[in-house]
């Protein structure tokens, strides 16, 4: 995709987000800032899906440490925001490599079925360690005041956090839109496509892996802060396994290790499940037909299938073109066997 | 803390472990020959025991829903092996994420038709056993001994019928075993059928142990994934082990700490085991299936 119309995509997504609260009003600002941090955490957790193939059951782990680490610095250490939020993305990192260092020991199924046992683990200490985190009852917080140049935001108008987030949002498209067209995202992609000939060519396979797990996991710990400032409270359900299928539904409908993939299956998957849930209540139902669905007939997700369909009008009009620019048999013959 | 109590939680755990044992032998089964991680095969234990509740409440008849439950279910899993998995066979990433959807398809048909509250079976087998000076319920016994012949039937189906021995030939090399005129595709449909039965018998048979809900498959998740892996990948022997010291060190942790501290511990040791022995502790050899 050209630079330019790149910019223009950007641009309109941001428009999208800012009428969220002007047609909607308080849902849709409520919405808007639910949506901003699910995106973020569908970006981190694509990175190490879709770029380096790992897929992971486990990413709540991270979310989970970077929302807890938030709240517990600022309840227990009275820190402010830029350090809090600072050291969630830096101990959910590092969390994230030192678990990536031990479950990257073994690939394939073993490495999923690792990445589960890891979580329930977790999910477990969460629930039962009610000193640390206050099981199903979960902490309350707050950290309203951030410190912005001269400036002082206040996040208790929740238009200031939507903006906040927002901001947080194009930051982290950024971040991963500069690190997946860099060489280490060249490397990502030699890693998860055929690992054989990158360790052949002298790739450090394994650190390359480690690097996108740990990055990934960092930014989930972002996502993770981040939810815990949506209503200045947490609960150890922040670790349960259905928040590590979140983003990986979403990537995986909207396309995986696209940059617009993971944003555009966050927001189909968030909407619709939201919509339904005014309806029925029976969202996981749709949540799973559109699983069966995606994998069936688009696995390379929305985006992917949109792709496919500009790549084959091309190829028509392509071919149209070339008829009747050189109107010869030869093509014909070409095709012959 | 006495000597009894600790006995009585160490048969709890041989029994809830030859209940898992039984578990993840249809999903070792299915992993071995289609080379699947069917997380959708959680969704099948808790159906096992939502349909035997359903078939009760009409014939109230414990060993009529024994029967036709897990028959259900292996229809139930022919189905997703015939839509779902038949056209990604071969894609490990794809086939993950499409039996996740069939689980949420699964959990909340059930939600929707049973209801999201608990159910109990009342225990088909009443009365004690004494052992060791303690009262054991017959049905527990009764339950280990249906696993483990249950177990045995397999095995033998496995290595000493001609049917068993195609599903073996289709898992060394499914390629050689359709040139030797081996009906690959039905070998498939017939593996996943086996898994579904077995996943639906085990539901039925935990069902009087413990309380049914739509979520009861959940928790049986990571334990039947982590028995699969450190048994071995598609060992069926290595999973029985792995399943009932699963189950045996869940039973001696509870007696000395609380229920989520054990569980935790015993992940923790279970997990440890697969990082040292990445390829599981029984290794399926290839001339040596089962």
């Amino acid at each position: 995709m050209p630079y330019r119309r790149q910019i223009l995509w950007l641009f309109a997504g941001a428009l999208l987000f800012a009428a969220l609260p002007v047609v909607f009003g308080n849902y849709g600002l409520y919405l808007g800032s639910a949506l901003c941090v699910w995106i973020i955490f569908a970006l981190a957790y694509d990175l190490a899906f879709g770029r380096a193939g790992l897929l992971s059951f486990g990413h709540a782990m991270f979310f989970g440490v970077g929302a807890y680490a938030l709240a517990l610095l600022v309840l227990t250490l009275d820190w402010g925001f830029w350090p809090a939020i600072t050291a969630a993305i830096v101990l959910a990192g590092a969390f994230a490599l030192v678990l990536g260092k031990v479950a990257l020991q073994v690939t394939g199924h073993a490495f999923v079925v690792i990445t589960v046992i890891f979580s329930a683990i977790l999910e477990l200490v969460a629930f039962s360690q009610k000193w640390i985190t206050n099981g199903e009852d979960g902490l309350s917080f707050d950290l309203y005041r951030v410190p912005f140049g001269f400036a002082e935001l206040d996040l208790r108008n929740a238009n200031t956090k939507y903006w906040v987030l927002i901001a947080a949002l194009f930051l982290t498209f950024l971040m991963l839109n500069w690190i997946n067209n860099s060489t280490l995202g060249l490397a990502f992609r030699a890693v998860r496509e055929n690992p054989m000939r990158a360790t052949l060519l002298g790739y450090p396979v394994q650190h390359y892996k480690l690097a996108a797990f740990g990055i990934s996991g960092a930014l989930s710990g972002l996502a993770g802060a981040l939810f815990s400032l949506l209503s200045f409270h947490i609960s150890a359900e922040v670790f349960q396994i259905t928040v590590s299928i979140n983003p990986l539904t979403s990537v995986l409908v909207g396309g995986a290790g696209t940059m617009l993939g993971p944003v555009v299956g966050t927001t189909f998957i968030f909407l619709f499940s939201d919509y339904l849930r005014t309806l029925v209540v029976y969202a996981d139902f749709a949540i799973g037909v559109i699983l069966v669905l995606t994998v069936l007939f688009a696995p390379q997700g929305i985006v992917g299938l949109i792709e496919r369909i500009k790549a084959r009008r091309r190829a028509r009009t392509d071919n149209k073109a070339e008829a009747s620019l050189s109107p010869n048999n030869e093509s014909i013959a070409e095709t012959r066997p | 803390m006495n000597l009894q109590t600790l006995i009585f939680q160490l048969l709890n755990g041989l029994v809830w472990g030859l209940i898992l044992a039984l578990i993840t032998l249809g999903l070792t089964l299915i992993f071995g020959v289609l080379s699947i991680i069917n997380i959708a095969h959680a969704a099948l234990y808790m159906l096992g025991a939502v349909l035997a509740w359903e078939v009760i409440q009409y014939t109230s008849s414990f060993w009529a829903a024994m029967v036709i439950a897990p028959l259900l279910v292996g229809l139930v899993s022919v189905a997703i092996e015939r839509v779902v998995l038949r056209p990604i066979s071969g894609n490990f990433v794809l086939s993950i994420l499409a039996t996740l959807g069939m689980l949420f398809i699964i959990q909340d048909t059930v939600l929707a038709t049973f209801g999201g509250g608990l159910q109990r079976i009342a225990n088909p087998i009443r009365g004690t056993m004494s052992i060791f000076g303690l009262h054991y319920p017959y049905y527990r016994l009764f339950v280990a001994g249906v696993s483990i012949s249950t177990m045995l039937v397999v095995w033998v189906f496995l290595n000493r019928t001609k049917y068993g021995l195609w599903i073996r030939a289709v898992k060394q090399d499914p390629q050689i075993a359709t040139a030797m005129g081996i009906p690959v595709s039905i070998v498939y449909m017939s593996t996943v059928a086996l898994g579904g039965i077995l996943a639906g018998l085990s539901g039925v048979l935990a069902g009087p142990i413990v309380a049914i809900e739509y979520q009861m498959g959940l928790k049986i998740l990571a334990y039947s994934f982590i028995i699969v892996v450190v048994g071995g990948f598609g060992s069926i022997m290595g999973s029985i082990v792995v399943a009932i010291v699963i189950g045996c060190l869940d039973g001696v942790f509870t007696t000395y700490f609380p229920a989520s501290e054990a569980r935790i511990m015993t992940l923790v040791l279970v997990s440890l085991i697969l990082l040292l022995r990445p390829e599981g502790i029984f290794r399926a050899r290839r001339e040596t299936v089962i």
